[in-house]
């Protein structure tokens, strides 16, 4: 009830907001439906707001959350590819995805309340898609690590999380940072190409208030 | 069914060539999966069996070749797949044989100058802008390698990655510049 109240008051201040978010249920809920239907293998929780597209390819197992929101991002919305039938990515609640590309060929767990920008997190070196197969020239097996993201995480725009990385909770992964086989702990400020020294924010704060 | 649309979509590519573009070569078994942008008249050989695609889940992808100008020469060798890559030539640029390129670019010009203004670079040459990009080299997706740089035979080069100088065969390589790491 206090969601409907909540409604109801955004739609007396912000009447097209209303209406936007409205229409993002409504197709979050087409979609849900039709991959309860029509690809099992992918599970969505029931209120999904999608304000961009959503694609979901390959044959592992996706699971996203409940209330999970898709924003509009300047390039495209937020495409989860499989490349393995064991492969699976796991979403958790209350996250906001713009423009993330996941390619994932062993696990991908992320947690709930992420912030993520127009970013790519792939747990193998290279995503051959289908077509790339039937190409023998390159191996089919390439070397995948399973990558570990916490809760409160806010991933920027045009970063790369790449195999083997875990992120503790409430970490900040800033703009162009490429994460390969990072360990990230709780509360820290990654940056840098690749992303070597990460700096605990707490830290940070404390610099900035010396500086006032 | 998709694999025999790009094999008549690469047959017809391949007519197309002899008939209208004389400075294309294209070899035996060319599968175009996704577009092949071919603009300029520089001169433009792909090896035998070639594979043309997009990474899948990501639209609006497709392949560039593009040549500036009548002396620009893009060579691609056999069982190469270019997956969204992107290819622009002033000077050379040689791919090998057996090589896999994802959503990558590949340029071996800085198309201006630094100064405001924003010419033709003048202190370029065939010598120093040539990219060599070696045997069964393996690209990540988003890297850019750019002008003067040979990378050696069966090296790997990271997503995400700036290929600024020269990688030696055989090992791995990642970052901003890229740097050879060890492959954990």
């Amino acid at each position: 009830m206090s969601s409907l109240s909540k409604f109801i008051r955004l739609f007396v201040a912000n009447p097209a907001g209303a209406a936007g978010l409205l229409k993002a249920l409504l197709r979050g809920t087409f979609t849900v439906l039709y991959y309860r239907l029509v690809q099992p293998r992918v599970r969505i929780a029931f209120p999904f707001f999608m304000y961009e597209t959503f694609r979901v390819s390959g044959p592992g197992k996706v699971f996203i959350g409940k209330s999970c929101a898709i924003y509009p991002n300047i390039f495209d919305g937020v495409s989860i590819v499989t490349l393995d039938p064991n492969a699976e990515v796991h979403i958790g609640a209350d996250c906001s995805l713009g423009g993330v590309s996941i390619r994932c060929r062993e696990r991908i767990e992320i947690g709930d309340r992420i912030m993520a920008g127009h970013s790519l997190i792939q747990d193998c070196m290279l995503a051959e898609g289908p077509t790339a197969q039937a190409h023998e020239a390159i191996p089919r097996k390439m070397p995948s690590r399973a990558i570990r993201i916490g809760r409160n995480v806010w991933v920027g725009a045009q970063s790369c999380i790449l195999c083997g990385s875990t992120i503790g909770d409430d970490s900040v992964i800033s703009l162009g940072t490429v994460c390969y086989d990072a360990e990230i702990e709780e509360y820290q400020l990654a940056s840098g190409n690749p992303s070597i020294r990460p700096v605990p924010i707490s830290k940070l704060i404390k610099l900035q208030d010396m500086r006032r | 069914m998709k694999d025999l649309v790009a094999v008549i979509r690469g047959k017809i590519f391949l007519l197309r060539c002899r008939l209208f573009r004389k400075n294309i070569r294209v070899g035996k078994g060319l599968r175009l999966y996704k577009r092949l942008d071919v603009r300029g008249d520089g001169t433009l050989t792909i090896g035998d069996n070639c594979v043309i695609g997009g990474i899948s889940g990501d639209r609006k992808q497709f392949v560039t070749l593009y040549t500036l100008n009548r002396n620009a020469r893009i060579e691609i060798g056999n069982n190469t797949g270019l997956f969204a890559a992107r290819l622009s030539s002033r000077y050379s640029i040689t791919v090998g044989h057996d090589v896999h390129i994802e959503a990558s670019g590949i340029m071996d010009t800085d198309f201006h100058t630094i100064e405001r203004g924003r010419g033709v670079p003048a202190n370029e040459s065939l010598e120093s802008c040539a990219i060599t990009i070696g045997n069964g080299v393996r690209i990540g997706a988003r890297s850019i390698v750019t002008k003067g740089v040979k990378i050696g035979d069966d090296s790997l080069i990271g997503p995400g990655s700036v290929v600024a100088r020269s990688i030696p065969g055989s090992c791995f390589a990642l970052g901003n510049p890229a740097k050879v790491m060890n492959p954990k």
